[in-house]
């Protein structure tokens, strides 16, 4: 900064109508989180099939334009009340290229294919977690939630494509543990010196007494605010009175995961495991394990994960009571049906079973859980500057069809539910997004991704989410 | 503006000018008078000489209760600029340690840090930027004017440090950081604790981090309005000490720790003296510092922080830099130039170059289209904030068209302070099935009016929104909706059951002189001073009775500060202990 300095009414009475003004990058400076710039930044994109409850005019889906709470998530995003701060749901967002490709007006092929490529044809683009691999240097990683049924009445049902190839990705989790354990070292973290450590403990043993010193001059409110930062230091305390207490394995859902060697379950370890519907989340949770491993190791930036491929006839495990709205239970239904709202008769889509709806809702839950357990996940893992990762990572999870009913009148695509990214986003609010596409979105996410592209398959609009 | 005289300019407003700094610390009598605690009921009322508002004149009667003084959290501008101060450099402690950022608070101020919590994982955070500040003293401790000679200036080339230079140290640097002097009475008093931690490390160097790293982790530098004396019961109130008072004053105006002869007045008790705190608001007003308010009303009440990601079609970058430009010389001006708070409604005047004036369809006759000068907007329609174009983009709810009830909202918490409460949850969608295709946003919210269990919010939200609607969400000037077929706009309304308006501009000519307005002016300030949303009855009576009997559209910006420092809100704390 300039050591510039002049009297301020000098200045004025000498210049007339010439002012004074801060300069512009410094308003925002004042606001801005910066991320070190040695954290990398992370994507994720998951994929959910056959749409969603997406009428325009009775949106119960959504939540009302503003900051979310718990208190006003729609049934179908309970899997993410204890994270409300944590993501955004981008409403009514446009879904061009998926409208224009053939046959897939608001069908299901298209939807796929256009997911991450917004491409405008059924010859596919790199998908977006793939050109962001490119830029990073490491590959990404593709899973596949569903192996018992492809679906594969249509050839380009996947979301991942490279190098004018879909895709297919890997759904067996030992699959992805076995790749890892080679490239994790245990980390060897430097001890701090004997006493450097006994001063850091005296230090801190200084501030707490300062704090319960403090506590007792306090009213009650004052009290709660000060035991927060008592716990706060509790934990620096820990540290350096035993440096290897901190952290935790990856596994371990309170700690925070650093870069540490994953680990197995082998009752998840096989094709028949993969092909189980019944083990789907539970196999979907180590995937979130090792991806968070992955991200802390930074052996990968990039992953989609397919939660289910389009279309089939494969039927739906038993949701996790905890997941199953107005008891519309999903076990045992047709995971296309499901999306139709119950009913599925001679291609007539325009009549659902009663607690259709309902059941559509649980469906959503089901897999948003496995979305809100890697925000949790990543919530609570850490990058060796201490950064969050989550804070500096951006989990896209979003639908391809526009509405399970096929509503062609629809104006908006289903929502897009973007989580993490406080380093460089807000998350927490719900977006009224009517006048941009996904394909803006994406260049959006370029911007933040540090990927150089000057737009997103000719969108250039940048979103402020 | 050339790049050049810009950055000279920006320096001006951010510069960190630190009076004081490099001088010898003046010994610090600590002369602190004993906390004064009574009965809020029987609190002096205004004919007593001792009441606090005998010089302000107020009506609000014997008793009031000045509200609480919440322990609260710096926000990161204020963290940023207290290390900068303290540390003498400059670098962005926040951005060090990669906090997370502060919301704003209920009152829509960033400095309102009451409601944000405190994570283990801050705690971490604030211990990174305390070791990494530390460390960074220490490194550059041979530059030339290096902060290590500001801070240790008995120790500078010195190959061993006596106890009594130590304690020289711990206590000028100590009351510095903590904002008052440290307990020294007793073998665990602050002063000794410090003192052992400083002769526990093996060098000078060492101990002086090990002090500067115990001090920034401390909850005494963390925190702000952090008592010292025993808690206040419920049902009392107690007045802050001149530290208190001191660091309330800083934090007001400066966003930042107090200088040198604020500590100085404080020692001494001068600052319960009320001509003598008037003299500081005069003095820190003078002051570069003084930037701080000008970015505080800038981003969090006109609320154009927001604008920074914004884009708009319509709105090139060329055109939204103007936009901001606008405001920040419209504010800054109204702060040097000490002019009336009610300029920020009322102003027939504004400043714009070509390219905004062109925006405003307002002829310009400058060659220069990028020269900014002083407009005078007498026979237009706009009026001081509310006619910014940035203001109207920051509101607009869309970057294509308007969305009047998010304009109405905002005007009503931010310009009227009316608490507008969330929608309930499980609103079914409105019946517009009876309206025309291409309805007006009248015609539209009209269905919440017809509706019981809308009407009670949207009747307050829809005429100022409404009102507003001849504004596009750039901030242009229109008189029909060109995506509606041409429909004329009507910008009509009622502010209340008395006061009606036929436009745009007669809503902006009227709202200066509402009571409700001049009382939220006064409001909001009172909001920044004291960090929290005034909401009691008696924050209620004190601003109205300072926004409207006594500175209406006559008023200076400083007396308004100078009245405000004077309140009791300000000056005391009501308890909260069982």
């Amino acid at each position: 900064m300039s050591n510039f300095k002049l009297s301020r009414r000098t200045f004025i009475s000498s210049s007339g109508t010439t002012f004074l003004l801060p300069l512009f990058p410094s308003w925002v400076a004042n606001r801005a989180t910066a991320q070190t710039a040695r954290d990398p930044r992370r994507f994720v994109a998951f994929y959910i099939p056959n749409g969603t409850y997406n009428r325009g005019d009775t949106p119960t889906w959504y939540p009302a334009t503003g900051v979310m709470n718990r208190n006003n998530l729609p049934p179908a995003l309970a899997p993410f009340d204890a994270i409300v701060g944590d993501f955004s749901v981008l409403k009514h967002i446009k879904t061009t290229a998926a409208d224009n490709l053939a046959n897939a007006n608001g069908q299901h092929v298209g939807e796929a294919v256009a997911f991450l490529t917004c491409g405008q044809n059924l010859g596919p683009q790199n998908s977006f977690e793939h050109q962001y691999a490119g830029k990073s240097g490491k590959a990404a990683l593709v899973i596949q939630g569903n192996t018992a049924d492809q679906g594969d009445r249509y050839q380009n049902n996947g979301i991942s494509y490279l190098n004018g190839r879909m895709v297919r990705g890997i759904s067996n989790p030992g699959d992805l543990y076995r790749q890892l354990v080679g490239q994790v070292a245990v980390p060897v973290a430097p001890s701090p010196q004997p006493v450097t450590q006994n001063l850091e403990a005296s230090i801190i043993d200084s501030s707490l007494t300062d704090l319960s010193q403090l506590r007792a001059k306090l009213g009650r409110s004052d009290q709660q605010r000060l035991d927060d930062f008592l716990a706060g230091l509790r934990e620096l305390e820990l540290k350096y009175r035993d440096p290897g207490s901190s952290g935790g394995g990856a596994s371990s859902g309170n700690s925070s995961a650093t870069c540490r060697p994953p680990t197995n379950q082998a009752n998840l370890d096989s094709g028949a495991a993969a092909g189980d519907g019944s083990l789907y989340l539970a196999r979907m949770r180590m995937f979130n394990d090792l991806i968070t491993i992955a991200f802390a190791c930074d052996l990968v930036r990039s992953v989609s994960v397919m939660l289910d491929v389009e279309t089939g006839s494969r039927s739906l495990p038993a949701a996790p009571r905890e997941l199953v709205y107005q008891g519309a239970d999903i076990a045992g239904w047709n995971n296309h049906l499901v999306s139709h709202f119950g009913h599925f008769s001679g291609g007539d889509f325009s009549h659902a079973t009663p607690d259709g709806i309902p059941r559509c809702i649980t469906r959503d839950r089901f897999y948003f859980s496995v979305v809100a357990d890697l925000i949790q996940k990543l919530k609570a893992a850490k990058d060796s500057s201490g950064s969050v990762i989550l804070d500096n990572s951006i989990v896209l999870a979003g639908f391809g069809v526009r509405d399970g009913m096929h509503y062609m009148h629809l104006s908006q695509g289903a929502p897009m539910i973007v989580g993490g990214g406080r380093n460089f986003m807000t998350p927490g609010q719900s977006l009224d997004m009517s006048q941009f596409d996904v394909a803006d979105m994406f260049f959006t996410f370029n911007k933040h991704l540090d990927m150089g592209l000057s737009d997103f398959q000719g969108a250039s609009r940048f979103l402020s989410l | 503006m050339d790049h050049k005289t810009a950055v000279a300019i920006g320096c001006l407003l951010l510069s960190m000018e630190v009076s004081g700094c490099g001088a010898k610390s003046a010994k610090v009598k600590d002369v602190r008078s004993a906390k004064v605690v009574k009965p809020i009921g029987s609190l002096p009322g205004e004919s007593d000489a001792q009441s606090g508002t005998r010089s302000l004149g107020l009506s609000c009667g014997a008793g009031y209760a000045p509200g609480r003084a919440a322990l609260r959290l710096m926000s990161h501008e204020e963290y940023d600029q207290t290390v900068s101060d303290l540390l003498f450099i400059t670098d962005k402690a926040s951005k060090l340690a990669v906090f997370e950022a502060t919301p704003k608070g209920p009152s829509g101020f960033a400095s309102d840090t009451a409601h944000v919590s405190l994570s283990p994982l801050t705690v971490t955070k604030y211990w990174t930027a305390a070791t990494t500040l530390a460390d960074a003293v220490i490194a550059r401790k041979n530059d030339q004017d290096a902060a290590f000679r500001k801070i240790a200036p008995c120790a500078v080339g010195k190959s061993e440090v006596e106890v009594s230079c130590l304690e020289s140290i711990i206590s000028d640097f100590g009351l510095r950081a903590w904002r008052r002097p440290l307990t020294s009475v007793g073998a665990d008093s602050e002063k000794a604790r410090l003192l052992r931690i400083m002769q526990q490390a093996p060098s000078f160097d060492q101990g002086l981090r090990s002090l500067l790293v115990a001090l920034l982790i401390s909850p005494h530098f963390i925190f702000v309005s952090v008592p010292t004396e025993a808690p206040t019961p419920v049902g009392e109130a107690a007045e802050l000490d001149n530290y208190q008072i001191a660091s309330r004053l800083s934090y007001f105006l400066w966003g930042t720790m107090p200088d040198q002869e604020l500590f100085d007045l404080a020692a001494q008790d001068q600052l319960s003296d009320e001509v003598k705190l008037n003299n500081q608001v005069d003095r820190m007003l003078k002051n570069d510092r003084a930037s701080y308010l000008v970015r505080t009303i800038v981003n969090d009440w006109i609320g154009l922080d927001v604008l920074e990601n914004l884009v708009t079609p319509g709105v090139n970058d060329a055109l939204k830099r103007a936009m901001l430009e606008e405001s920040w010389r419209f504010v800054a001006d109204l702060v040097i130039q000490d002019k009336s708070i009610t300029d920020l409604v009322a102003a027939k005047y504004t400043y714009a170059n070509g390219i905004l004036a062109e925006h405003y369809g307002i002829p310009w006759s400058e060659s220069d289209r990028a020269k900014f000068q002083l407009l005078d907007l007498t026979n237009h329609s706009r009026r001081g904030v509310l006619g910014h174009a940035s203001f109207l983009l920051a509101t607009a709810g869309s970057t294509t068209e308007t969305r009047p009830v998010k304009r109405g909202k905002d005007l009503a918490l931010k310009w009227l302070c009316q608490d507008i409460p969330p929608p309930p949850p499980g609103i079914p969608p409105l019946d517009t099935s009876k309206l025309p295709p291409n309805a007006t946003p009248r015609e539209l919210l009209a269905v919440h009016t017809n509706s019981p269990s809308c009407a009670s919010c949207h009747e307050r939200l829809d005429p100022l929104g409404l009102g507003f609607e001849s504004f596009d969400a750039t901030g242009k000037w229109r008189s029909t909706y060109t995506h509606l077929g041409g429909a004329v706009i009507d910008s009509s309304g009622k502010l209340d059951a008395s006061t009606e308006f036929k436009d745009t501009r007669e809503l902006l000519d009227r709202l200066s002189g509402q009571q409700i307005v001049q009382s939220c002016l006064a409001k909001k300030v009172m909001a920044l001073a004291v960090k929290r949303l005034p909401v009691s009855k008696d924050d209620e009576c004190v601003a109205t009775e300072m926004g409207v009997r006594k500175w209406g559209v006559q008023g200076k910006f400083s007396d308004l500060l100078k009245a405000t420092v004077l309140t009791r809100q300000f000056r005391w704390q009501s308890g909260d202990a069982p």
